[in-house]
């Protein structure tokens, strides 16, 4: 009402202006209308975009049938009574992200091995038997294909289905409008934290890919918050990080009580390092909030769209493209370089010894301290674009270290086991312990983010000092946290 | 001494020579530099502290300005002369008064103090008790370009977050006559005009009462040492140190309007309402969010979902549901209505 006064005015007043002759009419101009502001006032945008809606709305009022609008939203609401309520909101959050999760591992399997035999047992051979006949020099076949080659396609083959099964299913969840609700559910334990509820969903995106989740964080609106998700990501067991939970429970932590105990053991111990995970993250975002973050804008908004079935094939599409494509294109462009890095630190002789030796000599004591050993210290800085080549690095340096000849393709190259109980005896005969063992664990959840997350971080937040901070924030996290525990299990 | 010692010893007293020489960086021109941008901390709040007495006809005096500047009486008149020596006051036996051109530099000062208000409010999450110390350490700082430079990114304000009048680029600012609180009748309807932020310990003791500026209510009960107020329900004991800083706006409203208004919060699940009004404490970008939704003043809005703990709620407003954090949905006014109309 207000609105349509102040324009009148203003009409009003633009017209004696051009009726009285002046001789600088624009700066005359300018001069009233500076005043004006005074008198229209500082709820000048709030009354327009008041009367803008008051308008819209009468327009709709005309001009708009709504059909079924009543029934349709009865169906929301009831829905809606039942995901956020008191009784069986939480139980149908947790089943479905379950399922979701079973979905990803259990499925991934298959295709995951084919793709491994493909790239790794057959092409690989056949690719240097193809230079081998074109008398390729040694180093030459090793650089491309046992470096840049064998990396980029174990990224490949371990990465790529496991993300093509997670982000569709848990794309067709959002656009059906359920991971709205979760934000919504969560938000009462988000906010303590200093957070936002939608964190709960990029937190869960993480599960499946820290890159990925950190690019989720864009449905944050709120700067800190989203700042926030994004350098706590990281605390998400993502994918890449699963398998070595599993294979290093199985073989220290299971192995260490009775057989018919292993499995639920096992199964115990890596779900305690993922909810570990959650809980730092947790505190981190607590900390942080009332820190360093503590200056930067803060807002809150969450809509919960109406329910509508999914677009099953556009969903299939954007979530390949967009998130599975992407992420792994950036894997790949990090694993070639950092392959040639690995199987030049493991073939590349100085003196008799190969320079990965004289890292892990060098690495050793402070491993020591934290309760690991220089090779897997050694793995983690050289097999930093992609947590899946974690444990195969590591087991081609201890065979390297080692000497021992029992398994893997040949020194220096990289290998998996398919037997936990060889894999096992392997790095027990290196002299691993439980400790290690527990350690290994607890540093794959705490430390710096892969090359790949680290990139996607400064992309998103185009800042050197947030990338900086949520690099290092976990591997010092990681480093007190297995020091401590190193304390205690060498004082018992 | 020997050898050793010496040798080492030179490449450190050197280090710490140059340390010192390094021209702009060294610590010898920092420590000038940090000299002169002292002066200028001087000059300017010696600058506001003459404005705002002759703003509110008060006569400043050599004793007030040394307790504002908290320097000594030989220091602060050492500053007076300087600041006569620059034109800027005229400054005769123990009287003086800014000059036209100290009364432009000390608007200037004023309009970046209030600028840096508005910044810190509307886009920052700095506390509200320590805008005004921010504003006041970061005001010396900034050239006045900068500060026009943020002022038409933020759509040139006209008030800061206390109420006060932003003087414009062109140093104009309007006489704006308040009424103070203390002067209001009992039964009264008025909304907060302004809140004075100093000195911080009043100001801190308003806003930790829960008092902000544009908040609506009534007077309830006058006595010598205090005043009640009611605003949705809720009363506030002003005491009469404190209510001397508040300014008011007379509300000529009727009196059920006003009397019927409560906060979305109050509302039960599936209780009709009307949207009275946004208090003026949703600022900046989460203002912006939520008037986005078209949560404006006339809209009907309904509660239909409570998460656990009641917060987040999820309102209806449009035809579109919308969760609303409990802080938040406190500071939006509403009026029940009964049918569904």
């Amino acid at each position: 009402m207000g609105s349509w006064l102040i324009w009148l005015k203003i009409i009003i007043i633009l017209h004696d202006l051009i009726m009285a002759e002046t001789l600088n009419p624009k700066e005359k101009l300018l001069n009233t209308a500076n005043e004006l502001r005074w008198e229209v006032g500082e709820n000048f945008h709030d009354t327009l975009l008041e009367s803008i809606y008051k308008n819209a709305a009468d327009i709709t009022a005309l001009t708009v049938n709504h059909d079924n609008k009543g029934r349709k939203y009865n169906f929301d609401s009831v829905v809606d009574k039942v995901v956020t309520s008191r009784l069986l909101g939480f139980p149908i959050m947790f089943l479905l992200l379950a399922l979701v999760f079973w979905l990803t591992i259990a499925g991934a399997n298959y295709p995951s091995r084919f793709l491994s035999f493909i790239l790794i047992d057959n092409i690989h051979p056949f690719l240097k038997d193809l230079l081998f006949f074109l008398n390729s020099p040694w180093w030459l076949t090793g650089l491309i294909l046992d470096g840049a080659y064998l990396a980029s396609a174990w990224v490949v083959s371990v990465m790529l289905p496991p993300m093509a099964i997670f982000f569709p299913v848990f794309t067709l969840l959002e656009d059906y409008g359920y991971l709205p609700r979760v934000a919504f559910n969560m938000d009462s334990l988000f906010r303590k934290a200093g957070a936002h509820g939608k964190q709960a969903l990029t937190m869960t995106m993480g599960f499946g890919c820290n890159a990925a989740g950190v690019v989720a964080a864009r449905i944050i609106d709120s700067p800190r918050e989203r700042l926030i998700a994004i350098i706590t990501n990281n605390f998400s067991l993502c994918n890449g990080r699963w398998p070595t939970q599993i294979l290093i429970a199985t073989i220290f932590i299971g192995g260490a009580v009775s057989p018919h105990l292993a499995g639920f053991v096992t199964a115990a111990a890596v779900v305690f390092v993922a909810v570990l995970g959650i809980l730092f993250s947790l505190i981190v975002s607590w900390t942080l909030s009332k820190t360093a973050l503590k200056g930067e804008a803060s807002a809150f908004s969450l809509e919960l769209p109406p329910y509508r079935p999914p677009r099953i094939l556009q969903t299939l599409y954007t979530s390949l493209i967009d998130r599975t494509l992407i992420v792994l294109w950036r894997a790949v462009v990090f694993a070639l370089p950092s392959g040639i890095v690995i199987w030049l630190v493991a073939n590349l002789t100085v003196g008799g010894y190969s320079i990965a030796a004289y890292m892990i000599n060098w690495l050793d004591p402070l491993a020591f301290i934290i309760g690991l050993n220089g090779v897997i210290l050694l793995a983690y800085i050289i097999a930093i674009p992609a947590n899946e080549i974690v444990i195969p690095t590591i087991l081609m340096l201890t065979v390297l270290v080692t000497g021992n000849d029992s398994a893997g393709a040949g020194a220096g190259v990289l290998f998996e086991i398919d037997s936990a109980s060889q894999t096992g005896n392997l790095l027990i005969s290196s002299g691993w312990t439980l400790l290690t063992g527990m350690n290994l664990m607890l540093f794959s959840l705490l430390h710096n983010p892969c090359s790949t997350t680290i990139y996607t971080i400064y992309k998103e937040t185009k800042s050197l000092l947030w990338t900086f901070v949520s690099s290092v924030l976990p591997i010092l996290i990681g480093f007190v946290i297995c020091f401590l525990v190193t304390l205690i299990y060498r004082a018992l | 001494m020997n050898l050793i010692t010496i040798i080492l010893l030179l490449p450190l007293l050197a280090i710490i020579i140059v340390l010192f020489l390094i021209p702009e960086r060294g610590l010898f021109s920092f420590s000038r530099k940090a000299k002169r941008d002292h002066e200028r901390i001087i000059v300017e709040d010696s600058l506001k502290h003459i404005f705002d007495c002759e703003h509110n006809n008060e006569i400043p005096s050599l004793s007030s300005l040394s307790k504002h500047l908290s320097a000594s009486m030989e220091k602060t008149r050492q500053v007076l002369h300087k600041l006569k020596e620059i034109g800027l006051i005229h400054y005769k036996e123990n009287s003086f008064n800014l000059t036209p051109e100290g009364k432009i530099y000390a608007l200037r000062v004023i309009r970046i103090h209030r600028l840096l208000e508005k910044y810190l409010a509307d886009s920052t999450g700095v506390n509200e008790a320590d805008w005004h110390s921010h504003a006041e350490d970061r005001e010396h700082l900034i050239s006045y370009e900068e500060a026009n430079r943020l002022a038409s990114r933020m759509g040139n304000p006209l008030f800061d977050p206390h109420g006060d009048p932003i003087p414009t680029a062109e140093g104009k600012m309007p006489e704006i006559v308040n009424l103070l609180l203390t002067n209001l009748k009992v039964n009264d309807f008025a909304q907060i005009a302004h809140i004075e932020d100093e000195p911080k310990s009043v100001y801190s003791a308003i806003i930790s009462l829960g008092l902000s500026v544009g908040m609506v209510f009534r007077i309830d009960k006058v006595s010598l040492d205090s005043i009640k107020i009611e605003s949705n329900g809720i009363f506030y004991d002003v005491v009469k140190s404190l209510s001397d800083n508040i300014s008011v706006n007379l509300l000529t409203e009727t009196e059920s309007i006003v009397k019927n208004l409560v906060p979305l919060t109050a509302l039960k699940l599936n209780e009709n309402a009307l949207i009275y009004s946004l208090s003026k404490t949703l600022r900046g970008e989460q203002r912006r969010r939520i008037m986005d939704f078209g949560i404006v003043p006339g809209t009907k809005i309904t509660p239909v979902l409570h998460s656990l703990g009641k917060d987040p709620t999820a309102y209806s407003v449009r035809n579109t549901t919308i969760a609303l954090r409990k802080h938040q949905a406190n500071q939006i006014l509403v009026r029940r209505i009964k049918s569904d109309a």
